[in-house]
């Protein structure tokens, strides 16, 4: 797997140890409620003072002879959704967006799925298979293979009808991690609200590569856009860097305005970091704000 | 505008230009982007994709150059509005032009002709005609010239080449210079080229003269740089002289009987010549002599104190007469050969006056003021006359003794700018065609009327009385800055300037980042 690295799985499963203990927040600020308040059975154990005695098992009670209660989740509560853009604008620099964005949404889904819940992995764009679900760690090499065989591409569907097919407002609200650099910005933002609307709980992570944070570019030079293919020539220099940079920042304080409006946690992540780190710092500090 | 180096602002025009190609910039390259989302109104036209990279300051340093090139070299001249496009002849109209070849032809009816012949090889344009040494225009044609309009206009008249010409009228103008002679003013800067150039030896009569007795005194003159052998001949070319061979700079006095003298003299040689005869009286002219005149004349002195090297003294005390208007003797050259002393006429012509008209017939004729009333050798001196509004005839000019006339200048007082040359050699053909009165005082004195130097001048064109084998030099002379094809001719050449010139200013401006993309 070109994508990941042999010791992934092992850092992930070192990440998940060190930081989703029970009650720990999920990747998305996804709180774990779960357990003791649904109706699926998960194990018994005794009973101690200020259970409810409600959740009192009586038939163990009378098997064992001391009391036992049974340890209940909540199915529903417990499903995490991840975006992954593979539009050809992801396919772009060193390290690759769309490499990070993948290796980003594999940490988080094995995160989940240690945490009990279940990952659906959507592919918005690109070639390759277009869902993968991870419901157990067991999963988590296949997982992964598939995640691997996503290539980036033009071609791609509207954003808010993926998102509205691949979480239907019918289903049950969970966190939906958006992978993107989000350059149609207006699709976004309506993608966002509709999962919104939809009940669900959105998080964007914006991904970007270095060079589109600081462009290393310099004369004359003929920029082909990576989705339309239009070109346009223009020369590099200094007034042409300070308008990229400005309209740059535009673009971000429009999203995180709008993300703070509707209450979407908000992150940007820049490739030439490490993603774990990264998402061991968003877990620090969303843990830390609950 | 006109260019004086068009060439030479043509090199300096392609230098940079290719200076230019070789710094070219490589084409722009093309890169995949994410998104031009950020970089819409920076985009620059695909056109200029492969433009010159050229950074302001160079741009303006080469603009700066190449103008400053521009004008201390090529020389942009703004003055077209002034200046005729085409050519400019300028024709000689001096006396010396009416000397005649020994074919009959005169100088200056040779060389209208070789100027019409090189012009008729020239591109059509405009053609002004100039007079030298006066350099007005006579004339503008186009295309083919009228012949006998320009004999008219380029009749040669009584003048002589001034010590200093114009030259600056001149400026921008292509001057196709007619001459029989280099004039000795011409500027150190004007190019000449020589279309055509006789040999370096002139001859000519430089004086005649006779006495009482019947003997005629004819002085040759040779200049120039061979010997020539001279004689004189009458008309129709039979000789009645010997063959003498004169060494160049040297003298010969032909002595014969008057009535032998009777037809029309003609010299005749065995060479050409380049030099006209009085360029070289011009060149040669001797020192300061005196002027006696015979009555005090304010206007007259002051004329003569205007001529270098002349001295005016009063023949008498008694004078009675005021003249207001004369005439201005001017000795040309001291000759070697000195007439003898004594009573005699010293008469202007190949023929003795024989029938002299009495007083009355004289006061009877127009008044000529400017004519040479009386030219008497009395104690060496030659007397001048002026006929006064009141008929009366006075002597004005007396002519210092130990000299010998070979020209005269006449100058109208009224326009003494301007001196009026005469040959001596002219007044012989006087003797022969017009009467001669003798006043009392003034014995035998010819007389011709039409006064000045026109007059000879048309004698001249009638009377064979002048030869030598004279080529007509003709001579283009350039000055320098007419030394280059009209700018009027080569608007590409403009063109190219003002567009080189405005390419790099207009590329700087399109270089400028727009205020609104900022």
């Amino acid at each position: 797997m070109r994508r990941f690295p042999p010791s992934f799985l092992e850092r992930v499963q070192h990440l998940s140890a060190a930081w989703v203990p029970p009650g720990m927040a999920l990747p998305g600020g996804l709180p774990r409620r779960g357990i003791g308040e649904g109706l699926v059975f998960e194990d018994h154990r005794e009973y101690t003072a200020g259970d409810d005695p409600r959740s009192i098992d009586w038939n163990a009670t009378a098997r064992l002879g001391e009391p036992f209660v049974k340890r209940t989740r909540r199915e529903e509560g417990r499903r995490l959704g991840i975006v992954v853009d593979a539009t050809a604008s992801m396919n772009f620099g060193t390290p690759n967006k769309l490499d990070a964005a993948i290796r980003l949404a594999a940490a988080m889904g094995l995160l989940a799925v240690r945490s009990g819940a279940r990952v659906n992995v959507v592919r918005l764009g690109g070639n390759g298979p277009r869902s993968s679900n991870l419901d157990r760690w067991a999963q988590a090499r296949a997982f992964l293979e598939g995640l691997d065989a996503i290539e980036a591409d033009a071609p791609r569907r509207p954003v808010v009808d993926t998102l509205r097919s691949a979480f239907p407002a019918s289903h049950a609200r969970r966190a939906v991690i958006l992978l993107t650099d989000a350059y149609e910005l207006e699709e976004w933002l309506h993608g966002l609200e509709s999962l919104c609307a939809s009940g669900h709980r959105p998080v964007l992570w914006q991904v970007f590569a270095p060079e589109e944070i600081h462009p290393p570019l310099e004369g004359a030079l003929q920029l082909v856009d990576a989705e339309g293919g239009e070109t346009r020539d223009l020369s590099w220099n200094d007034a042409t860097r300070n308008v990229y940079q400005h309209r740059l920042e535009q673009f971000l304080e429009t999203l995180e305005r709008t993300c703070a409006r509707h209450r979407i946690p908000w992150q940007a992540h820049v490739t030439d970091r490490d993603e774990l780190l990264e998402l061991q710092r968003f877990l620090r500090r969303t843990r830390e704000v609950p | 505008m006109s260019l004086e180096s068009p060439f030479v602002l043509l090199a300096l025009i392609t230098l940079p230009l290719v200076l230019a190609w070789l710094g070219r910039r490589a084409p722009r390259i093309a890169m995949n982007w994410p998104s031009l989302r950020f970089l819409p109104e920076l985009v620059e036209p695909t056109r200029e994709r492969r433009g010159l990279a050229m950074p302001p300051l160079w741009v303006i340093l080469t603009a700066g150059s190449i103008g400053s090139m521009v004008v201390a070299i090529a020389r942009p001249l703004l003055d077209d509005d002034k200046e005729p496009a085409g050519i400019t002849v300028l024709f000689d109209v001096t006396a010396s032009m009416a000397w005649r070849d020994p074919a009959g032809r005169t100088r200056w009816r040779v060389a209208l002709d070789r100027t019409l012949e090189e012009l008729a090889s020239e591109p059509r344009g405009r053609i002004t005609w100039r007079t030298y040494p006066d350099l007005s225009t006579v004339a503008v044609t186009e295309g083919r010239a009228d012949r006998t309009r320009l004999e008219a206009l380029l009749t040669p008249r009584c003048a002589v080449a001034p010590a200093a010409v114009a030259w600056s009228t001149l400026q921008g103008e292509r001057v196709l210079f007619v001459t029989d002679g280099a004039p000795t003013s011409l500027p150190a800067d004007v190019a000449v080229r020589e279309t055509a150039v006789g040999g370096g030896t002139n001859a000519g009569i430089v004086s005649a003269a006779c006495d009482e007795d019947g003997t005629c005194w004819i002085v040759v003159h040779v200049a120039g740089d061979a010997p020539r052998d001279v004689w004189l001949a009458d008309r129709a070319g039979t000789a009645f002289t010997e063959r003498v061979r004169i060494e160049p700079g040297g003298f010969h006095t032909f002595q014969r009987a008057s009535a032998e003298l009777r037809a029309p003299v003609s010299l005749r040689t065995n060479g050409e010549d380049a030099l006209a005869l009085d360029d070289w009286v011009q060149e040669h002219a001797s020192g300061p002599t005196s002027v006696r005149l015979a009555f005090g004349s304010t206007v007259l002195e002051r004329v003569l104190a205007s001529l270098s090297g002349f001295r005016t003294a009063l023949e008498g005390e008694d004078a009675d007469v005021v003249v207001t208007r004369g005439a201005v003797a001017h000795q040309y050259a001291r000759a070697e050969v000195r007439l003898e002393a004594g009573d005699g006429e010293f008469a202007p012509g190949s023929l003795l006056a024989q029938d002299v008209p009495d007083r009355e017939t004289f006061s009877r004729l127009e008044p000529l003021p400017l004519a040479v009333r009386s030219v008497h050798r009395e104690g060496a001196r030659v007397l001048f006359s002026a006929r006064m509004e009141d008929g009366r005839v006075v002597p004005v000019i007396v002519i210092e003794e130990n000299t010998l006339l070979v020209g005269i200048s006449l100058d109208s007082l009224e326009a003494h700018r301007q001196r009026y040359h005469v040959p001596l050699l002219f007044a012989l053909s006087l003797a022969v065609l017009r009467e001669r009165l003798v006043q009392p005082g003034f014995p035998r004195m010819p007389v011709a009327d039409g006064g000045g130097c026109q007059n000879l001048l048309a004698l001249a064109e009638t009377d064979q009385v002048w030869s030598s084998a004279t080529s007509t030099a003709l001579r283009e002379v350039r000055s320098e800055n007419a030394s280059s094809p009209r700018g009027s001719e080569r608007p590409w050449l403009i063109a190219a300037l003002i567009l080189w010139l405005l390419g790099p200013c207009l590329r700087l401006l399109r270089a400028r980042p727009r205020p609104s993309a900022s």
